[in-house]
């Protein structure tokens, strides 16, 4: 009946299914037959062309299911009317094909090309073709249908007689198996499902035939087990009644048989003694009611005749899933064990009493070990301290005679520098005075003794001689002088504000004859810079007419000197810097020997380039250094980059008021 | 007195018949023509024309106050077979020398047309032809356009003032278009092209390198628009007003923009009277 309704459902789907996809269908090609035709009758409209018009629309018609074509004019006036069924009047456009009650699906489409408006085509397809196919399917499903009913109804008639019979020889096969008779066996004739079900059913009575005689040959193992085991095995249920002892059980409780013992309650067997051990104080019907196993030692039951003894028993609980069942009660005898420990406990006590004793013993001898380990440690350490003490002294004594030492040679050899240096000035300022000195005598002396023989004009000569040495001889004393004075500190300074271009300008004029005489180019460079500054006028110009002699004597002829002013900040004692003025003359001479740069400002130290020929004390330069430090400024030459010797100094704008 | 009252009164009211006659008469033409036909010459795909001259249509529908019905023809034959023995079209635009015929046949009058230089063909020889001239061109080939183009009769003119018979001393290839013309050429299908002017200065600047002109034809006034002579004269006046407003307009310039016209310029039949030698080319047969 099912089979019958299912089968009715599935038709009429199918018949609606077809249905619906056939009127789709004929949506979907009116639709596209429209479209196109539109579009390509766009130009026959346009062009007017009528009668190109109908040869293309005669071909649509050859379209079975096209059943009139109707194209409309600008005023709505056919132009082409095709087709069997052409309507008289403009027909009624239908939406979609159930729409359609006379048989003729109508769609029609304006006529539009570039965007203008030429016209209609109407369209009528004929529902004839859809209705015969949905009729033609309609009629093959109820057929196709309807012969599988009556196979059907056949087929689960032959089935259900089949199936009855090997039922029921499976039933009957059953009720043999489960009387005990596991040699029944149902013959198999096919390997359908009932076939299988039979050979299940024949493996299943083999493998309870095989399991029951494993079962049986195991209780035969249990029993031997119980019988022959020296330990005593007791079984409760979740009442504490005994349900099976073994043989050792039986003659350990001093009865005669197994049935004496079964539905007994344990606790007649339990003794009413007060447990020793209160942690092990759990009775034996506890756990089996906890449902967890159980050990102790300190259980005493009795026996049949009342007597009592100690056992050691092991319970492990009877249980199906959350049920409780019972439990097993394994135990010995242990009261000779029990008489031994406690025999072993006063022993111990015993020995746990001397080791207290030596114990005590040991503390105090410790204690004393270890005061005295300190005392040899307070010792030891003050003695290394006194060694350290001892010997950071030494060092530090070693250290400052040394120190002593080095200074004392140090000094030793600047005395001998200073006494070589002094020798050496002696025997040259002593060179330098005595060259003017012996001038002035032999030409004054020439002059006296040959006065009459002499030329006339010779004898101004003389005397311009015995100036020019006489000079000669006083800037070399007034040279001594000023050292002297400057190193006494006696020199008098006259500090004034003023510019210092004036006093350059000036030395450079005193200089002249000596440049004109090199051909030496003097140059100076001041860059608007603001040259006021104080200082002493007379020192100042000594220095600077000091410094450019010098380098006009170790100047090369038609050389030139460049002089420069320029403003700059000098770094005071106090680390301070103040605003200061640097002088710098460099020229292009031979230079200074890197070894003398550091003592050219000595007195009594002459450049080894003097002594080759340039002449001069020495004196001038130290004069220089110590008007220089005068002022609170500093002096320094070097080797200028390209060649020749650079001095500079440089001097406070503003001399410190502590000076004054 | 009374019959001289009588006698004022009765001219008054046959004046006022008169006029009112006229007028009635007047209103009953134009609702006889609740539409005009715009006919153009196909010299497009159809579809690019509707879509080119549609604004200008809808322009005229506007300012004349009645539907312009717009209307070409599958081909120049047939499109003046209609203008010229149908006389379907009230509004006309076509070449020069249709124009010519439409005018002979069925009264046309031309009223504006383009303001744009005269329409000129050109020979064009492949650059590395050894054709210099067009007595060369004997028993050599020449791809031109439609037989009834205005192209083609003004080749055939030239051809025929060289001393060459177009349909002896050389083969006319026809093709369908302009630059299908100068392809053949460029190509070496033929040995030379014949084309509009206008069609040559907008073809590829690499064709264009590798082909030389060796010849122009004579000018003819740019494409006219003409009326129907069964068009009243206010309705020439109006269109031919609403068509020289074009420029006027930021619309109407649009649309010129649209139709690629540079302008549009009042016209008579004078401009296009000596078109005569074109009739012997438009062979209809």
């Amino acid at each position: 009946m099912i089979e019958v309704i299912m089968l009715s459902v599935l038709v009429f789907n199918n018949l609606h299914t077809i249905s619906t996809t056939h009127a789709d269908r004929l949506n979907d090609t009116a639709t596209s037959i429209l479209n196109q035709f539109s579009s390509a009758a766009g130009n026959f409209m346009a062009e007017v062309d009528y009668a190109g018009l109908e040869e293309f629309s005669s071909d649509l018609l050859k379209h079975t299911e096209i059943s009139y074509l109707i194209v409309y004019g600008h005023k709505n006036n056919s132009v082409i009317e095709l087709g069997k069924n052409v309507p008289k009047t403009k027909p009624v456009q239908d939406i979609k094909p159930s729409d359609v009650d006379d048989g003729i699906f109508d769609v029609s489409k304006k006529i539009i090309v570039g965007g203008r408006l030429q016209g209609e085509v109407a369209l009528g397809f004929s529902l004839a073709v859809m209705d015969s196919a949905i009729t033609h399917a309609r009629n093959q499903s109820i057929l196709i249908a309807s012969t599988e009913v009556i196979l059907t109804i056949i087929t689960t008639v032959i089935i259900g007689l089949y199936l009855t019979k090997n039922l029921q020889l499976l039933s009957e096969s059953a009720v043999k198996v489960a009387s005990g008779d596991f040699d029944t066996n149902i013959p198999i004739k096919y390997k359908d499902e009932v076939g299988l079900a039979a050979q299940a059913f024949n493996d299943m009575v083999y493998a309870v035939k095989k399991n029951t005689r494993q079962l049986q040959e195991s209780q035969a193992q249990i029993q031997l087990l119980m019988d022959s085991t020296a330990e005593a095995i007791y079984g409760i249920d979740a009442n504490g009644l005994c349900i099976f002892a073994n043989p050792a059980c039986i003659r350990l409780l001093g009865y005669n048989s197994e049935d004496e013992l079964l539905n007994e309650s344990i606790n007649q067997l339990i003794s009413n003694q007060k447990r020793t051990n209160t942690e092990n104080s759990q009775d034996l019907l506890s756990y089996t009611k906890l449902n967890h196993p159980g050990h102790s030692d300190q259980e005493t039951l009795k026996r049949k005749d009342g007597s009592q003894f100690s056992v050691e028993y092991w319970t492990h609980p009877i249980s199906r899933d959350t049920e409780i069942l019972g439990s097993v009660i394994t135990f010995i005898d242990i009261t000779e064990r029990k008489e031994t420990e406690k025999e072993l406990l006063l022993y111990r006590e015993h020995l746990e009493q001397l080791v207290e004793e030596r114990s005590k013993d040991l503390i105090t001898r410790t204690s004393q070990l270890e005061k005295a380990y300190d005392s040899l440690n307070q010792t030891k350490d003050e003695l290394q301290q006194h060694r350290d003490n001892l010997q950071f002294m030494v060092d530090s004594k070693t250290f400052e005679l040394k120190k002593a030492t080095d200074e004392a040679l140090l000094a030793k050899e600047a005395a001998e520098q200073a006494n070589q240096a002094k020798s050496e000035f002696l025997a040259n300022i002593s060179h330098e005075l005595r060259t003017p000195l012996h001038a002035i005598l032999s030409f004054s002396n020439f002059g006296s003794k040959q006065s009459k023989e002499l030329e006339n004009q010779k004898i101004p000569t003389y005397f311009t001689n015995i100036n020019t040495s006489g000079n000669r001889l006083l800037a070399l004393i007034n040279d001594l002088l000023d050292i002297s004075k400057l190193e006494a500190g006696r020199m008098e300074m006259h500090f004034q504000q003023q510019a210092l271009l004036p006093i350059i300008e000036h030395c450079q004029s005193e200089l002249s004859s000596m440049l004109h005489e090199k051909n030496i180019q003097l140059n100076l460079s001041s860059e608007d810079v603001d040259d006021n500054a104080e200082f002493d006028k007379t020192r100042i110009q000594q220095v600077v007419t000091n410094i450019i002699g010098n380098s006009i004597k170790f100047s090369p002829e038609n050389s030139s000197i460049e002089v420069s002013v320029e403003s700059t900040n000098l770094e005071m004692d106090d680390k301070s810097n103040v605003p200061a003025l640097r002088i710098s003359i460099q020229d292009q001479g031979p230079g200074i020997p890197e070894e003398e740069l550091a003592s050219i400002f000595n007195e009594f130290i002459q450049s080894s380039k003097t002594k080759t020929g340039a002449g001069g004390t020495g004196l001038g330069l130290s004069i220089s250094y110590r008007i220089v430090q005068a002022h609170h400024g500093k002096i320094w030459a070097e080797n200028a980059k390209d060649k020749g010797a650079l001095f500079q100094f440089i001097i406070p704008r503003k001399i410190p008021c502590s000076s004054l | 007195m009374k019959s001289k009252l009588a006698k004022q009164l009765f001219s008054l009211i046959f004046c006022l018949f008169i006029t009112l006659h006229a007028a009635n008469a007047e209103n009953s033409t134009q609702e006889k023509r609740a539409s005009l036909t715009f006919g153009v010459l196909p010299i497009i795909s159809t579809h690019k024309l509707i879509k080119r001259f549609s604004p200008l249509s809808d322009f005229l529908s506007e300012c004349l106050g009645v539907e312009i019905i717009l209307e070409t023809a599958p081909n120049y034959k047939k499109f003046m077979q209609r203008s010229n023995s149908e006389k379907r079209y009230d509004i006309l635009f076509t070449a020069p020398h249709f124009y010519y015929l439409a005018e002979q046949q069925a009264g046309y009058k031309v009223v504006v047309r383009i303001a744009a230089p005269e329409l000129v063909s050109i020979i064009a020889v492949n650059k590395e032809s050894s054709i210099n001239s067009v007595r060369e061109l004997k028993n050599r080939t020449l791809s031109t356009t439609d037989p009834l183009a205005l192209n083609t009769a003004l080749t055939r003119e030239l051809l025929f003032l060289s001393g060459l018979n177009p349909d002896k001393d050389l083969t006319l290839i026809t093709t369908p278009t302009h630059n299908a013309s100068l392809l053949s050429a460029y190509k070496n299908i033929t040995d030379a092209a014949s084309l509009m002017l206008p069609p040559y200065k907008r073809a590829n600047k690499e064709i264009r390198s590798n082909m030389r002109i060796i010849a122009k034809t004579k000018g003819v006034p740019h494409m006219p628009i003409s009326v129907a002579p069964w068009l009243s004269q206010k309705e020439i006046k109006n269109i031919t007003k609403a068509l020289l407003g074009l420029d006027s307009t930021i619309a109407g310039k649009k649309i010129l923009k649209t139709m690629r016209w540079p302008g549009i310029t009042k016209a008579t039949s004078a401009e296009y009277a000596d078109l005569d030698w074109a009739l012997k080319y438009l062979k209809l047969d």
